[in-house]
């Protein structure tokens, strides 16, 4: 189904609602039930710099499942390092 | 025991990635690097893409587009609209908690379909290690 079908939907029942309103609340509710269901996955993909710790995420990534480095799944840290660095 | 010395955390919305040293002999040393030049890849629970009002743009759905999730998801997304609409007028609340109410249960729907993997198979938990 496609944004402007699913507009039409709402617009049966709200003629006159601006378009740019019924983007607003589908965006909502679309973020809730990816949230809620955690029914999308995929990958992330970036290549590390050497010595740099941390890296940005994909903003379409809500939850990470798991992490493979150079092809082998590595475990995830509890809590930090305790020796901090920020880069 | 994992045979990587690579570890991961997430702090600040970013992923964390460094070296762990087993035989380190204090916490200055105990995580180094990580080296340079190593593709890394995240497998991750997605949002979906934004709408947008033009089609063929990376990371938004167009007029014409439509949302990546399961086709038949896609009117729960009006439904969870419709909701947040009545909800505006208080004289229309009680249709707003029908069309709540019928999102909801598409959300049920939609944790069901996710967690059989699609093997039909119960929710699976992967222990770790730390």
């Amino acid at each position: 189904m496609t944004q402007n079908q699913l507009i039409e939907i709402i617009r049966k029942q709200f003629p006159d609602a601006p378009v740019a309103e019924i983007r607003i609340h589908l965006n909502e509710s679309l973020d809730e039930f990816c949230r809620r269901t955690r029914i999308l996955t995929g990958t992330d993909t970036f290549t590390t710099v050497a010595d740099t710790r941390y890296y940005a995420l994909d903003s379409t990534v809500s939850e990470v499942i798991s992490v493979d480095f150079n092809g082998y799944d590595i475990p995830r840290l509890t809590g930090r390092p305790e020796k901090r660095d920020l880069t | 025991m994992a045979y990587r010395d690579e570890v991961y955390w997430i702090e600040r919305d970013k992923i964390g990635i460094a070296k762990l040293d087993r035989s380190a002999t204090s916490i200055a040393n105990e995580f180094t690097g990580p080296d340079g030049s190593i593709s890394v890849t995240v497998f991750a629970v997605l949002n979906d893409s934004d709408f947008g009002d033009t089609d063929s743009v990376t990371g938004k759905i167009g007029p014409t587009e439509s949302p990546a999730i399961p086709e038949e998801f896609h009117q729960a997304i009006a439904y969870g609209v419709l909701d947040k609409l009545y909800s505006q007028n208080p004289t229309t609340i009680q249709v707003a908690t029908y069309w709540n109410s019928r999102f909801n249960a598409a959300i049920l729907e939609g944790k069901k379909y996710a967690n059989t993997g699609r093997d039909g198979a119960a929710p699976k938990i992967k222990p770790a290690e730390y």
